[in-house]
């Protein structure tokens, strides 16, 4: 399990973007951090693989304050420009003793990336779908999501939102951000409520659906436009 | 230990071609100069034959010999230039990995093991341009001593090796020189490095609170010391020298335990 206790984290005196956030992610699941722009979803993913410091909370993986366990795939290129997909795949594999090559060559073939592209020539969606490459071929039991359906066209995220019922999820725990929420909506299993660096809603997705009769996008509606 | 190396050449990899252009840029311009000068020097002496109607001695006695001091006056200012470029890649290696087309700053933050590779990394690749700076920067120095005695006429050259006080202090043969040179580079890199770290972790206003704060702290301890040095007046010459090198070690060392505890716990992305 993936734990996030009291995260706190403020700009200045006054400029407050987490206030206290806790929640879990179970592993063999999807969740969903769900908010406005600027209420502090992707600060969070970064808070958790400890890209921005914090004024305080913890982050547990199976109890232990680790993040091993833990892969983060961020809404921007990560390699650098210069690079080909194929020196960024060796480079991965060079780093990373927990690189698995045989599932980047998997998703590369699924995704039709070529191993010879420039990573800074790729389309935008081609770029998501590497990033995607990065992230499950590392094999960690968590994996962070920020964005991953931001600025693509539909074809290519039915692509990205077909791995999230493949057999590539085994196991794992996903934790994502995302506007975008009727491409996956059925595919998440709980759904988190951001506002004003606070959680204020949280629900197993098949519960909001059989107990409420809501859809995501339904509860998004009632909490943002209140 | 094998992931610093690695990173190391990548860095080094990511820019050589800047730093291969900017060396042979500085080496040309060097030579150049060199000719130019014998050429120039040549020139005025014929031209003030012809116009005063003077014997080609007469005429080098009135306008001076050239030595390679006069030739070699502009390697001062290529040297600063070069300098000035050090220091703007001693900032540039890190802004790249936030500022550039790709964020490479996150892969290197998420790195598996310590941070403390990614600032040593880069810290190697500034001290390897450095020394190669200062050694071809030497090579480019006896070239020039070559081409020119072999450009100028005998009767054209002042016959002794002096170099100007600049390039004297930073192309001394003494080891010991050498060394501290390296080291004073070295210590102004990781300087920078840690003004560069303060403002990439608390941005805006209050890294530049930070930024002003440790300027003001190596100015405070650095005349702090003359001063009370001076004031006292009971060390030698040799016990200032090493009180002072113990107190800039002592820095240099503050500098990079600062830099690594930024990386760990305040670094931003």
């Amino acid at each position: 399990m993936l734990e996030v206790h009291g995260l706190k984290k403020r700009y200045g005196r006054k400029k407050s973007i987490l206030e206290g956030v806790s929640f879990s992610v179970r592993p063999d699941s999807i969740t969903c951090l769900i908010g406005l722009n600027g209420e502090g979803k992707s600060t969070i993913l970064k808070a958790i693989m400890g890209l921005v410091p914090v004024d305080a909370g913890t982050v547990l993986v199976d109890g232990e304050v680790s993040r091993e366990k833990i892969a983060f795939v961020p809404d921007l290129q990560t390699m650098p420009g210069y690079m080909t997909i194929g020196d960024a795949l060796t480079y991965m594999g060079d780093y990373y003793p927990d690189w698995n090559s045989k599932v980047a060559e998997e998703l590369m073939g699924l995704f039709k990336l070529l191993t010879t592209d420039k990573i800074l020539e790729l389309s935008k969606g081609n770029q998501a779908k590497f990033s995607l490459v990065l992230g499950f071929a590392l094999d960690r039991q968590y994996l962070l999501l920020d964005e991953p359906f931001a600025g693509i066209d539909l074809f290519t995220k039915e692509q990205i939102a077909w791995i999230f019922s493949s057999h590539y999820m085994e196991g794992r725990g996903i934790l994502m951000t995302t506007h975008e929420i009727i491409e996956i909506e059925h595919l998440i299993d709980r759904v988190v409520f951001l506002q004003d660096g606070r959680i204020i809603d949280e629900h197993d997705t098949e519960e909001m659906r059989e107990v409420y009769g809501k859809s995501v996008q339904d509860r998004m509606r009632e909490v943002y436009q209140r | 230990m094998k992931q610093y190396l690695m990173l190391t050449n990548e860095e080094l990899k990511r820019s050589w071609k800047m730093i291969v252009s900017v060396i042979l840029a500085m080496a040309s311009i060097e030579i150049l100069t060199i000719v130019g000068r014998v050429i120039y020097h040549e020139r005025q002496v014929k031209e003030y034959m012809s116009y005063a109607k003077l014997s080609e001695s007469d005429a080098i006695e009135t306008i001076g010999e050239l030595s390679f001091q006069q030739a070699s006056s502009y390697f001062s200012y290529v040297i600063m230039i070069g300098i000035v470029l050090v220091i703007l890649y001693a900032i540039q290696i890190w802004y790249r990995d936030w500022l550039g087309e790709s964020k490479y700053i996150y892969r290197l933050l998420l790195l598996p093991g310590s941070r403390a590779k990614i600032f040593f990394a880069k810290w190697t690749s500034l001290a390897l341009v450095i020394i190669s700076f200062i050694g071809l920067q030497w090579v480019v120095i006896q070239l020039s001593y070559v081409i020119f005695n072999w450009l100028i006429k005998d009767d054209y050259r002042a016959s002794s090796f002096n170099m100007s006080m600049a390039l004297k202090q930073l192309y001394t043969m003494n080891v010991v020189d050498l060394l501290l040179i390296v080291l004073v580079s070295l210590f102004v890199v990781s300087f920078l490095f840690m003004l560069v770290l303060l403002e990439r972790s608390y941005r805006k206003a209050k890294g530049l609170i930070f930024i002003i704060l440790e300027v003001a702290f190596l100015l405070l301890i650095t005349v702090g010391n003359m001063y009370v040095i001076e004031k006292l007046d009971i060390f030698l010459s040799q016990e200032i020298s090493a009180i002072m090198v113990a107190i800039f070690v002592l820095y240099f060392v503050y500098t990079i335990w600062k830099s690594l505890r930024l990386l760990k716990w305040k670094i931003s992305v």
